[in-house]
């Protein structure tokens, strides 16, 4: 569900009807929901969608491993007894 | 070492080394108690909310260790995973363990607020970084107050849950007032203005705006036998509930000394 | 139209390829089927939640503890999406857990195993969440639209969860030779389980939730997308795969591997593996801690409920 926008109308009948021809007569939406402004519980402080510390680890780019795989690729591929002091 | 770190006097730093030291111990312990809810919450709903709120506590706890890192040279991995537990600083309010949701709730509260009114004062640290931390995290903390403030409220709107609440607070006041124990050689910090304001005037602080909000409630506030504990062992008593979390989350790193993971 | 017709055009729409939502008119045989499909699914992402919360309290750093904090909220995340839509199916989301928790629902098979160490930690995030991801990836394509949108998001999650459990993995081969045997001894635990997760192979002219595009792919074809995947980048570590039948056909175009074990499938997932009742019942454990707290906030549950 994605908000297409609003309209402008006298009731909820009229909402619905103007929805229905500004955000589907091409055929871009399957449904559609129309709910009245002062119905609508807002998050009224926008900071608190944009923290302000480090959260990569709850992206995929957050794992940088291009140097790692590199390196256990080389250990996979040395000869045994070559790996070093542990 | 950085640049503000450089031009402190060795006794100021050591002390300032110590405040980071408490407060980072703070957010780590409690975030560490509180993530054990992720999977086990009351609600489905619920859990997500309060393994988010551990979360930002631990993301707080390498912040911290990691500016205190730059004053001691070591590394914040090494500070939060490598002491023997005698040598943590949180206060006593994060000795326990996670217990029901009712001491959860109440714990959170009281860490919350106090937490409010300790970094209302760091905002205005005279370090630099530490001013700066102390503002971000309160962009996060004010998240957090909210979130417990509601459940607060909601606990105590219900005759049962309510009593569970007072007796989880009941037992948490004394140690609970050990988050405002003063800190090793706090006067240096004072005068210098690292730290604004002397605990024990944010812990006045603190009682003014929490007791009301409780008396409200119907839930109670602090005993004056809880108020007269004495705060000197505040962040230094230790408990086997800790000495059992701290073998838990040392258990990976202690296998292997040295390892990387 | 009368009930038939109407079944008979719907079925003629889903196998078209046409989508389904909630409130749509739909025969109770396919509204079952998808409420039996994706109530599992719930099941397996809340039990999932189970092994690696164990290792909450061990993660070794900062990161760890963030990341693997992050992942097992994430799944308890998706087990509330997916009781949501499985609740607009029409069952409510306590009998639901009622049932989980009596052992009458079922939940995947690898939620049934322990957890011993930091390397399983590592081989589940990446191998058990690979073989979940290739399935969902498929699931996207579901007739059932809101299970397909919820599966969006999913996967997308699960994608870092991927990410975390490789990373995790390539820390220790990367490390001491007690950190590498750790990475092996999980692999060895988890390989046979893992062969099994997508369930033995299916006739897709009588798999009703194929022929109605619940699902997309047939169970053979999500092992070996997922062996396809995989293996490679099992192999390029120097791990070594506990199958000595393994080995990709290039003529067949298609992997052999040893028979997996359907009985000890059919066993672990009918309550019978290794942790299936000590799991369900700390889930019964906490789930009574907690009453208290819905009595208090949603109001104590009906009687008729």
């Amino acid at each position: 569900m994605i908000h297409s926008g609003n309209v402008r109308a006298p009731d909820e009948e009229l909402a619905m009807h103007y929805a229905r021809e500004f955000y589907g007569r091409r055929q871009e939406s399957h449904r559609l929901w129309v709910v009245a402004r002062d119905a609508i519980t807002e998050l009224d402080d926008p900071d608190l969608l944009n923290p302000p510390f480090d959260r990569s680890f709850k992206r995929p780019g957050g794992y940088l491993i291009k140097h790692k795989l590199e390196a256990a690729k080389a250990r996979a591929n040395a000869p045994a007894g070559t790996e070093g002091s542990e | 070492m950085n640049d503000f770190a450089h031009r402190l006097p060795d006794a100021t730093r050591e002390a300032l080394a110590e405040l980071l030291l408490a407060i980072a111990d703070d957010e780590f312990v409690i975030g560490f108690w509180d993530s054990e809810w992720t999977g086990i919450a009351p609600m489905l709903e619920e859990d997500v909310a309060t393994s988010s709120i551990s979360q930002d506590e631990i993301g707080h706890a390498r912040a911290l260790y990691e500016l205190l890192a730059e004053l001691t040279g070591q590394d914040a991995d090494e500070i939060a995973f490598g002491r023997r537990p005698e040598a943590y600083r949180h206060a006593a309010l994060m000795n326990h363990p996670r217990t029901d949701w009712a001491f959860t709730v109440a714990r959170r509260y009281l860490y919350e607020t106090a937490d409010a009114v300790r970094l209302e004062a760091l905002a205005r640290s005279s370090h630099e970084p530490l001013a700066q931390l102390a503002a971000k995290m309160r962009r996060e903390e004010r998240y957090h107050l909210m979130h417990l403030d509601t459940w607060l409220r909601r606990l105590a709107g219900s005759d049962a849950a309510r009593e569970r609440l007072a007796a989880a607070l009941r037992m948490l006041w004394a140690d609970a007032l050990a988050v405002f124990s003063p800190v090793p050689d706090e006067e240096l910090l004072v005068r210098g203005g690292e730290l604004p304001e002397p605990m024990a005037t944010l812990r006045s602080r603190w009682l003014e705006q929490v007791s009301p909000v409780l008396a409200g409630l119907g839930l109670p506030g602090p005993t004056s036998d809880d108020l007269t504990v004495a705060a000197d062992d505040g962040r230094t008593r230790r408990t086997d509930a800790f000495r059992w979390l701290h073998g838990e989350f040392t258990m990976v790193a202690a296998s292997e000394r040295g390892a990387t993971w | 139209m009368d009930d038939q017709e109407r079944a008979d055009a719907f079925y003629a729409h889903v196998m078209g390829g046409g989508k389904v939502e909630a409130d749509d008119w739909m025969p109770d045989d396919y509204r079952a089927a998808v409420l039996k499909f994706v109530e599992m699914h719930a099941n397996s992402e809340l039990m999932g939640v189970l092994p690696e919360r164990e290792w909450i309290l061990r993660a070794p750093t900062l990161k760890r503890k963030l990341a693997l904090t992050s992942k097992v909220q994430d799944e308890v995340g998706h087990a509330q999406l997916l009781y949501r839509v499985a609740e607009d199916l029409g069952k409510p989301r306590e009998q639901m857990l009622a049932d989980l928790m009596a052992g009458k629902t079922k939940f995947h098979n690898v939620f049934h195993y322990p957890t011993r160490s930091w390397g399983d930690v590592g081989i589940i995030a990446w191998l058990v969440d690979a073989a979940a991801i290739v399935s969902q990836q498929a699931l996207r394509d579901s007739s059932y639209a809101p299970y397909a949108r919820t599966m969006k998001k999913i996967c997308w999650e699960e994608s870092v969860h991927i990410m975390h459990g490789r990373d995790v993995v390539l820390t220790l081969m990367n490390g001491t030779s007690r950190q590498r045997e750790m990475v092996q001894e999980a692999l060895d635990r988890w390989w046979g389980p893992l062969m099994q997760m997508h369930g033995p192979p299916t006739d897709p002219a009588t798999d009703r939730d194929l022929i109605w595009k619940i699902k997309a792919k047939g169970n053979e074809q999500l092992r070996q997308e997922f062996l396809s995947i995989y293996v490679p980048r099992i192999w390029e570590l120097g791990l070594t795969v506990p199958d000595a039948g393994l080995g990709y056909d290039e003529v067949e175009g298609r992997w052999h591997y040893t028979e997996p074990d359907w009985a000890e499938l059919r066993n672990v997932v009918t309550g019978h593996g290794p942790m299936s009742q000590e799991r369900l019942e700390f889930r019964r454990t906490n789930h009574a801690a907690t009453q208290w707290v819905r009595d208090a906030v949603l109001g104590a549950p009906s009687a008729a409920a």
